[in-house]
């Protein structure tokens, strides 16, 4: 699908999805009621319901989606590896430690996503001062030096849910699994995504040119070098700004872009907008499902992103589409 | 003034010394070979030619202006490389693979114009892929690829070609008529071709000029005629080699 089509079409399903958020639930709004809400015409429990509860929490997912899917397009192309997903760095494992720490504690909401991100942010730096030491910066040597660190923050979770009383380990585990029960109206994550979103559609061309090695993309007039750094600090603040509000929800970052790819093409200029819209509208749909499915209990989201993406990731690869044996 | 010149070039890889204080002035309208037993330095050479790797001394000149200060993008416009392998571990299709080629001369936010995708189109005419411009990379053969790489170069279209080993993988036919495409193209126009080879007679037949990288560090450059005898062959490549003369042309093979 070409450029023209797709962007609109995804965009066309990312609001469809949204309005089934605003209106399912364990109390069902109507879509004209959903639109008076949204509008600011409508009144009653509906309203309040629909501005006050639902739509903080479904703009959380969208942009939580979004975010992660475009770190993870970039984790892909900058380590070179398919398999390479936002979290593969060890930066939610960071956050992680953070935010379990927290709950430990016993301190509050703030201090969870503050601690989160610090975590986060601290992973970046080192993952990146311990792989920029001698012998340069390869993607393997930053992909093992990313493993290693990831595998050292796993040892301090397993820590952390072992001396964790009881009464701790239910948000512990829902927050390692991604839960956006607690979501608030993400401004920050919002302004990291659009900043974000605009610095990789600048840098776009060479990142396709970087997939096909560093020697090729510097013989093409690409500076590597400054390239590289650039794309490793914009996926790891992504992924920090979306595991603050969510948690490290799984799977998102790494079949979204495949699962465009296989229906956009390679190309980093189409590649990264629609992998955004693709990865807001499933973890919408993910945590519309995550409210609903159990009622009224709620499911942790990170359950249901594998759930609804690993069928729609099998299709897609079963048609090989563009032509090409899958 | 040259094209492409080097001065009081030193080169090193791994502690081994390949060139030590080398000079070479690459003129318009040359075709030089870079010859070399295995590990001798050719494609160490050529990447510091281009830029790729730091020299240990000296410099490397572009149209007379130093190559460190030049940006990578002011050197894609003049100055290509065939790389010895290419990866695509990403799907792509022959002629996205052949529009890279464009990326220097396309600016930032801007997408291939018309007339990108024709000078792509016409690349992969010449090395013959137009009928397959549609086609996934990795459904190629090794020497179809090798061709798409060619074609990727000469969508880039600069005036200095490096290439590193371009008769890899390809057949005889192909051999002969790419290399004799590209010299007609890249030195009829005024640019400049500079070739590793593996193959002595496709250097003797393709090349003006050649550089001979001995195992012990030494560099012999010069005509090819007055270069490419059998003795210094021997030399070069460890092991006896006769010269041969049929149709006109010089042919080197193993005694």
């Amino acid at each position: 699908m070409s450029a023209r089509t797709l962007i609109p079409v995804l965009a066309a399903i990312a609001l469809a999805g949204v309005l089934l958020a605003l209106g399912v639930g364990s109390v069902p709004v109507a879509p004209g009621e959903v639109w008076a809400a949204l509008t600011g015409t409508g009144e009653g429990t509906a309203v309040r319901i629909v501005t006050e509860l639902r739509l903080p929490r479904t703009l959380a997912g969208f942009i939580v989606g979004g975010l992660l899917a475009l770190a993870g397009a970039l984790m892909q192309v900058l380590l070179r590896n398919p398999l390479a997903e936002p979290y593969v760095l060890g930066i939610s494992g960071g956050a992680a430690v953070g935010a379990l720490t927290s709950i430990l504690f016993g301190l509050g909401a703030f201090w969870m996503s503050a601690n989160a991100f610090a975590g986060a942010l601290g992973t970046m730096l080192l993952v990146f001062a311990v792989a920029h030491g001698r012998g340069g910066w390869t993607p393997t040597r930053l992909l093992l030096t990313g493993v290693v660190i990831a595998a050292g923050w796993g040892a301090v979770i397993s820590f952390l849910l072992a001396v964790s009383p009881d009464r701790n380990l239910r948000g512990m585990l829902y927050w390692l699994m991604g839960d956006l029960a607690h979501a608030d109206l993400p401004g920050f994550s919002a302004l990291v995504l659009g900043v974000g979103l605009a610095a990789a559609l600048a840098i776009a061309r060479p990142l396709n040119l970087l997939g096909r090695g560093d020697l090729q993309a510097r013989a093409l007039g690409v500076a590597v070098g400054p390239l590289r750094i650039g794309v490793y600090v914009l996926a790891s603040m992504l992924t920090a700004a979306a595991v603050t509000v969510g948690g490290s929800i799984g799977f998102v970052g790494l079949i979204v872009p495949h699962a465009v790819r296989l229906v956009a093409g390679p190309d980093h200029r189409l590649l990264l907008p629609a992998s955004v819209l693709a990865g807001g509208t499933l973890l919408v749909l993910a945590d519309t499902l995550a409210r609903i499915l159990i009622a009224p209990q709620q499911l942790p989201v990170g359950v249901l992103t594998a759930m609804i993406g690993v069928p729609i990731f099998l299709v897609l690869l079963h048609r090989g589409t563009r032509g090409r044996p899958a | 003034m040259s094209l492409l010149a080097c001065e009081g070039l030193t080169v090193e890889i791994g502690g081994q010394r390949i060139a030590e204080g080398l000079d070479l002035a690459v003129g318009a309208g040359t075709s030089w070979a870079v010859l070399g037993a295995n590990g001798a330095g050719k494609t160490t050479l050529l990447h510091t030619l281009a830029g790729l790797r730091p020299p240990t001394a000296g410099r490397v000149l572009l149209d007379g202006r130093p190559l460190r200060g030049l940006r990578r993008r002011e050197i894609a416009r003049r100055l290509g490389v065939l790389l010895q392998d290419s990866e695509d571990p990403f799907p792509a299709t022959v002629l996205e693979t052949a529009l890279i080629g464009r990326h220097p001369h396309i600016g930032p936010w801007r997408w291939e114009s018309p007339d990108d995708h024709a000078r792509a189109r016409a690349a992969l005419d010449e090395v013959g892929l137009s009928e397959l411009a549609t086609r996934a990379v990795d459904t190629l053969s090794g020497g179809e690829r090798r061709r798409l790489a060619l074609a990727t170069l000469l969508a880039q279209d600069p005036a200095v070609q490096l290439l590193d080993e371009p008769s890899n993988h390809l057949d005889l036919h192909h051999q002969i008529a790419l290399l004799g495409h590209l010299r007609e193209r890249v030195t009829g126009a005024g640019g400049a071709l500079v070739m590793a080879l593996h193959d002595v007679n496709l250097a003797a037949r393709f090349c003006d000029h050649a550089v001979l990288l001995f195992t012990d560090g030494s560099v012999a450059h010069g005509p090819a005629t007055e270069l490419l005898q059998p003795e210094r062959l021997s030399r070069l490549y460890h092991h006896p080699i006769r010269e041969l003369e049929a149709d006109g042309h010089r042919f080197f093979v193993p005694a």
